[in-house]
C-alpha cells in the first residue's frame, strides 16, 4: 500500500485545504483529517513509504557495515581484531538514545538520509560481533583450509567461502533491525527531531497528534496501529527466518 | 535495535505518564495556596538566569520598584512615587545628563528581617555595571548610569541616580532593574571575587524582598513559597503558592483539566488547549490577555536573494496571514502588520499592509528577475533554483504549522521552502543570536510600553563576532533614517515626540520588510475562578503572579 502510495492515495500528499480541519473519520477521509484539513489516509500511505525506507535501508546499511568489520575483526585476528572489537565495545556501552539526540541536533536538515546516518552510525555494531563469531568459528574448518590450501586469496576467502556462511544470521538480525529503526525514527519524531514536517512518517504523525489527542484521538491512533503492526511483523518475519535458517533448531 | 525498542516502550510510558500524575498530585493540606504549573523550569533565580520563566518566580519572590499593572500603568510599590520633571526630583541637566531622586517606602524587610534601603540599590548598580561580573543578559541601561549616590547616611532611604545621557524612563526603572539583591548576604562574596558572583549558591535559594519566601526547590518537579507576613503592603492571604515544572504541555493540559494544578502560566498552551479547559473543567477561568508579543519571520538580509526589498514584499504578499489567524487562532491573535501591537501608544495603524496577492507577489519577484523553471519554481538570473529554509523551535506546534502552511502557499509564487527546525536549545542559544539561518527564521518577542528596542532595530545591534553578538538586528536591518529615528528616540524625553517617532519607524520596518509580521500572540493563562483579584498583564516580565499578595482564595 505504501509503495503504491502516489497511485492509490484517495488525495495529493500534503495538500493543505483549512476548511476541512479535523474532521472525524468518514466516507470521504476514511481516517479523518488532521490539524491543517490534510487527508490522514493518505499521510499513513506516504508516511509508510519513509517509515520503511528508513527500516529497509538502515537494515542493508548494518549488514553491509557489519559484514566488513565483523569478518575483517575475525579472519585477520590480533590486533586488528583488538582495535575493532574495542570500538564496538565502547559504541555498545553508549546509551543510544541521547546520542541520537546530541547527533540530531548538531546535524543539520530533517531528511530520511540523516537519520539512517545517524541510526546506521551506531547501529552496526551488532551484527559485527555476529558475524565475527561466525568467521571465527568458521575460519578454521576443513572447507576454509581447504580452499587456502588451493591457494584462494584472502579476500576470496573471506567473500566466497566465509561470509556466505554467515550469512544466515546477518539476514535475521536485519529483518529485526528494521522494526528496530523505524521504532527509532518514531521516538526521534516523537521527540521533536526526526523527520521534518511537512513530509510525514508515522513517528512524526504520532508526535504531533499528541497535541490533539484531547479531540481528535484518530490522528493518534491510525499511526500508532501501524507502528504497532509493521514491527509486530518483522519481529514474527526475523523469528520465522531464524528457525528455518538455524539448522540447529531443526535438530 | 534493543535500545530502540526501549526507547519506544519509554515514549510509551510517557504518554500514559499523564495519567499517574493526574493521579499522585497532592490536595491542599489546609490553608490557603494555590499551585502554579509551569512549562519550564528556571536555570536560577535572580539576575543572571536566561529562561523567560524565571520572571514568573521572581513576581512572586521579589518587590518591585513599580510594576505594571494590568492596565499598563506603572503603579510605585516600593517607591513613595514616581519621580517627575515637573515635581523636581527627575532634573536634566545641561550637556544632557540626568538626576533622579528616589523616596523609598520605609517598612520593607528581606526576608531575613533586615530593612530594605537605598544601600542595596547601590549595590545591585554596582554588581550589574561592573564589567568583571560574567553572564549579565542585558547592561544597555545600566551603562547609562554613572553612579548612584546616598546623600544623606543617616536617611538610607533617599537615593539619588546619576545619568550620564538621556534616557526617558529614568523615572520607572532606577537603573533597569525592578528588583534588587540584599548587600548584607551578597556584598562580601562579590567584593572578594566579582567574576564568580554568579555562582553564588544565593541564587538558587535567594533570600528576596517580596510577598512570598522562597522554602524550597526541588530539581525537575517544583518550588514551595510560604507568605511573608511582614510583606509591608499586607501579609498575603494565600499562604503558600507552588510552582510546579511540568515540561510537556500536553501533560500540563492534563493536569489543569483534572484540576491538579490551580493556574498556569508559560504553559505553551495555544487557542486550542485554552478551549479544550474551557469545554472540561468549568472550574477554571481562561485569560487570554492582550499583549505585546510580536510573532514573526526574521529575514536575513545578506542573502543574495533576499538583499532585493522586492524579493520580502513579495514573499508577505505571498503568505495569506489572515487565513493562517482565522483557521489556527480563531480570529482571536490579530494579524501583525508591524511589531507594536494596536494597545501600544506608538502603534501606527497606517503602515503598508500586504494583503494576500499572490499575482503580485509573482509581478515583484518577476521584477526582481526570477523566471519559472519547468518545475513550476523559480530561478534568478544564473539559473539557480530558488529554494530558502525557514528555521524554528522544533516541537513547536502551531510555528510548525504556520510552516506548512507558507511552505504551500510560497510553492504557488515558485519559492521551494524548506523546514529546519532545532531543539530550541541550540535555536535560540546559537542559530538565531548569531545569525546562522540562512534565509528565515520564526521568533516571537515579548515587548512592554517602555520597549524602544533600539537593540533591535539599529544598525550597531547587528549580532557579530566583532561585537561578541550583542545585539539583536538579527535580519541585518541597515537603514539610515531607522539609525537616526533609534538615536533619538532613546533620548527622547517627551512621549509624544517619542510614539510620533515610533510611528515613522514602523512605516519603515513594514516598507522594507527585513521581518515579516505574523501576528500579535495573545497572553494565555489560566486560574481556577475560585482565585480572585488574579489579574494577568500580558507584558513581559509582569506575569500572573505580579500582584499575588492580592489573591483571595474561596474555597479553602
Amino acid at each position: 500500500m505504501a509503495v503504491l502510495a502516489p497511485w492509490i492515495a484517495p488525495y495529493p500528499s500534503d495538500r493543505i485545504s483549512l476548511d476541512s480541519r479535523w474532521k472525524v473519520p468518514s466516507g470521504g477521509h476514511l481516517f479523518g483529517t488532521d490539524e491543517l484539513g490534510r487527508d490522514v489516509l493518505t499521510r499513513i500511505m506516504y508516511a509508510g513509504r519513509i517509515s520503511l525506507v528508513i527500516g529497509f535501508v538502515f537494515a542493508i546499511n548494518i549488514s553491509v557495515i557489519g559484514m566488513i568489520v565483523g569478518a575483517v575483526s575475525g579472519f585477520y585476528g590480533g590486533k586488528v581484531d583488538g582495535v575493532l572489537m574495542r570500538l564496538v565495545d565502547i559504541l555498545l556501552s553508549v546509551p543510544t538514545l541521547p546520542l541520537y539526540l546530541i547527533m540530531a541536533a548538531l546535524i543539520p536538515g530533517g531528511g530520511v538520509s540523516r537519520i539512517i546516518l545517524i541510526f546506521t552510525a551506531f547501529g552496526w555494531t551488532g551484527v559485527a560481533r555476529l558475524v565475527r563469531g561466525q568467521v571465527l568459528t568458521l575460519k578454521t574448518q576443513d572447507f576454509v583450509e581447504a580452499a587456502r590450501a588451493m591457494g584462494a586469496s584472502e579476500t576470496r576467502l573471506i567473500l566466497r567461502h566465509l561470509l556466505p556462511n554467515a550469512l544466515a544470521p546477518v539476514i535475521v538480525a536485519a529483518t529485526l533491525a528494521v522494526g528496530g529503526a523505524i521504532l527509532g525514527e518514531s521516538a526521534l519524531s516523537y521527540l521533536g527531531l526526526g523527520i521534518a514536517p511537512p513530509t510525514p512518517s508515522w513517528g512524526n504523525m504520532l508526535q504531533r497528534a499528541q497535541e490533539y489527542i484531547w479531540n481528535a484521538s484518530w490522528l493518534a491512533i491510525f499511526p500508532g496501529f501501524f507502528i504497532f503492526v509493521t514491527v509486530l511483523s518483522f519481529n514474527f518475519l526475523g523469528d520465522g527466518l531464524r528457525d528455518a535458517l538455524d539448522p540447529r533448531l531443526k535438530v | 535495535m534493543r535500545t530502540h525498542i526501549r526507547a519506544s516502550v519509554m515514549v510509551l510510558c510517557l504518554v500514559s505518564l499523564a495519567v499517574p500524575v493526574v493521579a499522585t498530585a497532592g490536595a491542599p493540606a489546609g490553608g490557603s495556596q494555590v499551585t502554579i504549573g509551569l512549562a519550564q523550569e528556571p536555570d536560577q533565580l535572580g539576575e543572571f538566569t536566561i529562561m523567560a520563566v524565571a520572571s514568573v518566580i521572581h513576581n512572586a519572590l521579589w518587590g518591585f520598584v513599580a510594576p505594571f499593572n494590568d492596565k499598563w500603568v506603572r503603579t510605585p510599590l516600593m517607591v513613595e512615587k514616581l519621580p517627575t520633571i515637573k515635581d523636581g526630583d527627575w532634573q536634566v541637566l545641561p550637556n544632557k545628563k540626568m538626576r533622579v531622586t528616589w523616596k523609598l517606602k520605609r517598612g520593607f524587610t528581606w526576608h531575613d528581617g533586615k530593612p530594605v534601603t537605598a544601600l542595596d540599590y547601590r549595590f545591585t548598580y554596582a554588581m550589574k555595571r561592573n564589567p568583571r561580573v560574567q553572564e549579565i543578559q542585558d547592561r544597555f541601561i545600566v551603562r547609562k548610569v554613572d553612579n548612584i549616590l546616598v546623600p544623606n547616611p543617616s536617611d538610607p532611604y533617599t537615593m539619588v541616580v546619576q545619568w550620564n545621557e538621556q534616557w526617558p524612563f529614568a523615572n520607572t526603572d532606577p537603573f533597569g532593574n525592578q528588583i534588587i539583591y540584599p548587600r548584607h548576604i551578597l556584598e562580601s562574596a562579590y567584593l572578594k571575587d566579582p567574576a564568580r558572583i554568579n555562582r553564588h549558591p544565593y541564587w538558587r535559594a535567594p533570600v528576596a524582598n517580596g510577598p512570598y519566601r522562597f522554602v524550597e526547590w526541588v530539581g525537575g518537579s517544583h518550588m514551595t513559597f510560604e507568605a511573608y507576613e511582614k510583606w509591608a503592603p499586607g501579609a498575603p492571604k494565600v499562604k503558600r503558592i507552588t510552582f510546579r515544572f511540568i515540561l510537556d504541555s500536553t501533560v500540563l493540559l492534563a493536569n489543569q483539566i483534572a484540576g491538579n494544578v490551580d493556574g498556569s502560566e508559560i504553559n505553551n498552551f495555544g487557542i486550542t488547549e485554552m478551549v479544550e479547559i474551557e469545554r472540561r473543567n468549568p472550574a477554571i477561568a481562561t485569560h487570554y490577555t492582550e499583549a505585546l508579543i510580536w510573532e514573526r519571520i526574521d529575514i536575513n538580509l545578506d542573502n543574495e536573494w533576499l538583499k532585493d526589498k522586492r524579493v520580502r514584499q513579495a514573499m508577505a504578499y505571498a503568505v495569506d496571514r489572515e487565513t493562517i489567524v482565522r483557521t489556527l487562532f480563531q480570529g482571536k491573535q490579530p494579524v501583525a502588520h508591524s511589531w507594536l501591537a494596536p494597545r501600544h501608544p506608538a502603534y501606527n495603524p497606517n503602515v503598508k499592509k500586504y494583503s494576500y496577492d499572490p499575482a503580485r507577489a509573482k509581478t515583484l519577484l518577476a521584477e526582481a528577475g526570477f523566471t519559472p523553471g519547468a518545475d513550476g519554481i523559480l530561478r534568478d538570473s544564473s539559473g539557480k533554483r530558488v529554494e530558502m529554509t525557514i528555521m524554528t523551535t522544533a516541537g513547536n506546534a502551531v510555528r510548525e504549522q504556520v510552516q506548512q502552511i507558507m511552505k504551500e502557499q510560497l510553492k504557488e509564487v515558485g519559492i521551494d521552502l524548506r523546514i529546519d527546525n532545532r531543539p530550541s536549545s541550540v535555536f535560540l542559544g546559537t542559530i538565531a543570536p548569531r545569525r546562522q539561518f540562512p534565509h528565515m527564521a520564526i521568533i516571537g518577542s515579548l515587548f512592554t510600553p517602555e520597549s524602544l528596542a533600539y537593540e533591535r532595530w539599529h544598525s550597531t545591534q547587528i549580532p557579530s563576532a566583532a561585537n561578541n553578538w550583542e545585539g539583536q538586528n538579527r535580519p541585518g536591518w541597515r537603514n539610515a533614517e531607522v539609525d537616526r529615528i533609534m538615536d533619538q528616540v532613546i533620548g527622547e524625553l517627551d512621549a509624544d515626540k517619542r510614539n510620533a517617532l515610533l510611528k515613522r519607524q514602523q512605516e519603515l520596518l513594514a516598507e522594507d520588510v527585513p521581518s515579516l509580521s505574523l501576528y500579535f500572540r495573545l497572553n494565555l493563562t489560566t486560574m481556577r475562578k475560585t482565585v480572585r483579584n488574579v489579574k494577568p498583564t500580558g507584558l513581559g516580565g509582569y506575569h500572573i503572579p505580579w500582584n499575588a499578595w492580592e489573591w483571595v482564595r474561596t474555597d479553602q
